[in-house]
């Protein structure tokens, strides 16, 4: 031991402070819609958002198509912000998102922003791959650089809002977006910051579709979560954003929804795929419902990692049979795709829309599952739901779970 | 900010320097800088003087997870190892890992990419570990760790966020312990990047070396450790060059709350907005002696902010009290304030 370390007594923290994290701000793009109202609807008539990918040749993948968002999307940044023309794609979709959030609570002014992606500017890093040789500017080599980095979409966003808060970057894969909500909100909880972003995004980008596509994880067919004959997940891309305060704080008019706790679990089977029985995701959903002090009838609908891959689905039925075996659960990514780091963030405002809207989400594509759940198969269903329970799981065994409450 | 204070119940340490803690300390107490070398990635007009570091021993339950993976992830076991066995074996449901890097595996990445590009799909042994988070995921795996895994990604700052989220969670009863690693690889897709940033290269003085290897904390509550990290800024972004300045001083001001360190353990390295921060530092603590790692060691961002952090706590074993000022590439200021009994 070194000079001057010691061992911590039993350590127990200080006493937590528990205020309630409200959600008071809300913004979402995904390939449903530009914005919280279309991608209700959308999401209420379970569109199939899945389309032939635009943006990059994928002729020598298996998979041809993607979840992209609204090929408008870069003209409505372009009018917020001209300058994002220059920007890398998930930047506008971190601006589009953002600005829809702060239009919804005017003078909010974060102290912290969370924000969970996987990708951040990957096509950036592409673009400089690429250009190395071809006698690439120098201005634009710094450009495609400084863009690349995670953080950076989320600090070119956040400057044109004109707040200067610290920017912290959760990029935990697929369960990103969801742990970035997650302490945006514990922040909050403890008494830690009074006003909190958290934000998910992902653009959808070359290397990482062909990092699925060589993993034989995308599917060359529908994407079908839950079908017992599914094949694969087809990916997505989008970005949400939410604004969170303590609910003792704010008007109850105010309030979207509140954040009733949450969990966290690490399986330590595999890089990329989870434990079979689903050791990871029981785990992460009872600690979630434990945090909240929530029984399982307590939950009114499971917004499902879903995937669409077998082993995801199957893993994750065994979990859910476990913790939640009656709740209605559909997992939203045949609509979607999966957005990776920014998936838990769209699926947490799903949450939120099918609780102001009255309906469950379906899961599209379905024809049989031997998931022995209670699927909401094909069409959304109508129902008054309360509480909301919404799954995020990733490469490195990364397992997060969100509760979240209608507003009081 | 964070400020119910952190005690460090063990420390771990691979750089260019060494393989140790106490060999990276004592050679940078020394002034030992490590021998360059330069690389150099085709249709790179220029090399990029560099500090390598060798692979590093991993202990044996780490090394069928690693048989595929990329140095970022043998330098964190490594580092993590050295900080358990120092501070004792941590319980495995109620100790966070977090996780830090700037650049992450950005050899695989690279890799990756250029199949994808030379021949239109690339490797599915070399995916996998391209994932922010794959180091962490193996970190875990080697510990056993099961509760909260979370990987952070920033400039420099990176290493402050970690340390931010581990008072966070300590303080707010979410984990006991929280082991904070972080790691960063080089590659000479990066040293080309920094180089055409004009943040790194041949050729000025100014420009920063770049280096790689881990650093891994094990914290605990304050309790009664002698050295303790008093306060974490949660940071600043840097929005504009005119006020940069006066945002940094608000930022080393709030972390001092009042106290006078006695040491400041800089970041500074080359040019960008960390540029300034020794001039506002003297102007802030004009009697706090200086200390700037980096220039010993190289700039591997997130690990070099835990670099600073240890170094302080170091120097604080007799007595006083240190300022840790980060400023990163992409304009994040932060810190940490440590003070001895």
């Amino acid at each position: 031991m070194l000079p001057g370390m010691e061992i911590a007594e039993s350590a127990t923290g200080s006493a937590p402070l528990r205020a309630s994290p409200a959600i008071t701000g809300l913004g979402c793009i995904s390939p449903l819609g530009c914005g919280v109202s279309a991608t209700r609807e959308a999401l209420r008539a379970g569109r199939d958002g899945i389309s032939a990918v635009r943006i990059f040749p994928v002729d020598t993948f298996q998979a041809r198509t993607a979840g992209q968002v609204p090929e408008e999307f870069e003209a409505v940044a372009e009018g917020l912000h001209a300058a994002s023309r220059s920007w890398p794609r998930a930047a506008k979709l971190v601006l589009l998102a953002m600005h829809e959030a702060l239009a919804s609570h005017p003078g909010f002014v974060p102290e912290v922003v969370v924000a969970g992606t996987t990708g951040g500017g990957m096509e950036f890093g592409e673009a400089f791959l690429r250009g190395l040789g071809t006698g690439m500017p120098g201005r634009m080599a710094r450009r495609l650089v400084r863009g690349y980095m995670p953080q950076q979409p989320v600090i070119d966003a956040a400057a044109v809002f004109g707040f200067d808060a610290p920017v912290r970057v959760i990029s935990n894969a697929c369960a990103s977006g969801t742990n970035a909500l997650c302490l945006a909100a514990g922040l909050v909880r403890h008494g830690q910051a009074k006003r909190v972003m958290a934000l998910g995004f992902d653009a959808l980008a070359e290397m990482v579709f062909a990092g699925f596509d060589c993993l034989k994880a995308s599917t060359a067919e529908k994407c079908r979560p839950f079908d017992s004959a599914r094949t694969g997940l087809a990916l997505g891309e989008g970005a949400a954003c939410f604004l969170i305060e303590a609910l003792e704080d704010v008007s109850p008019e105010a309030v979207r929804a509140s954040v009733a706790g949450w969990g966290f679990a690490n399986d330590n089977h595999h890089l990329t795929q989870p434990e079979p029985s689903g050791g990871g995701p029981r785990l992460s959903m009872e600690r979630a419902l434990g945090d909240a002090g929530w029984t399982a009838e307590d939950v009114g609908y499971i917004n499902a990692h879903g995937t669409g891959t077998p082993f995801n689905d199957s893993s994750e039925a065994a979990a859910i049979r476990r913790v939640c075996p009656s709740a209605p659960v559909s997992s939203t990514k045949g609509m979607t795709g999966h957005a990776l780091g920014a998936a838990g963030a769209i699926e947490a405002a799903f949450c939120i829309l099918a609780m102001e809207g009255g309906f469950l989400p379906p899961n599209i594509n379905l024809r049989e599952t031997d998931s022995g759940l209670d699927i909401v198969a094909n069409t959304a269903r109508p129902a008054r739901v309360n509480r909301t329970l919404s799954n995020s799981f990733g490469f490195g065994g990364s397992n997060a779970t969100i509760l979240m409450e209608r507003r009081p | 900010m964070t400020g119910a204070g952190l005690s460090i119940l063990g420390a771990g340490c691979v750089t260019a320097l060494g393989r140790n803690w106490e060999t990276v300390w004592e050679k940078i107490r020394a002034g030992e800088m490590p021998v360059r070398e330069s690389v150099q990635g085709p249709g790179c007009p220029r090399p990029v003087e560099v500090y390598r570091t060798a692979l590093p021993d991993i202990p044996s339950a780490a090394v069928a997870r690693l048989r595929r993976s990329g140095p970022i992830s043998y330098f964190a076991c490594a580092a993590a190892a050295e900080a358990v066995q120092q501070s004792g074996p941590v319980p495995a449901g109620r100790t966070a890992l977090i996780f830090a890097a700037s650049d992450g595996a950005v050899t695989y990445t690279r890799r990756f990419y250029e199949e994808v590009v030379a021949r239109g799909a690339g490797s599915p042994l070399l995916f996998p570990e391209t994932v922010y988070n794959a180091p962490a995921s193996h970190v875990a795996a080697m510990l056993g760790l099961d509760g909260v895994v979370l990987t952070l990604v920033n400039d420099a700052s990176a290493g402050m966020d970690a340390l931010s989220t581990a008072s966070d969670l300590i303080h707010s009863g979410g984990a006991d312990r929280c082991l904070v690693v972080a790691s960063e690889e080089l590659d000479w897709i990066t040293c080309e990047g920094y180089r055409r940033w004009k943040l790194a290269g041949s050729g000025s003085k100014n420009r920063a070396v770049p280096a790689e290897g881990a650093v891994a904390l094990v914290l605990g509550p304050p309790s009664s450790a002698h050295v303790r990290i008093a306060r974490v800024h949660p940071g600043r972004t840097l929005r504009r060059h005119s006020s940069a300045r006066q945002t940094v001083r608000r930022v080393f001001h709030e972390l001092a709350a009042g106290e006078t360190p006695d040491l400041a353990v800089i970041s500074a390295s080359g040019k960008g907005p960390a540029g300034m921060e020794e001039s506002v530092v003297r102007e802030c603590f004009p009697g706090a002696r200086l200390l700037s790692p980096k220039q010993i060691a190289g700039e591997a961002f997130a690990a070099s902010s835990l670099l600073q952090c240890l170094c302080a706590w170091q120097e604080l074993q007799h007595a006083g009290s240190a300022i840790v000022p980060v400023i990163g590439w992409s304009g994040q200021v932060g810190g940490a304030f440590l003070t001895s009994r």
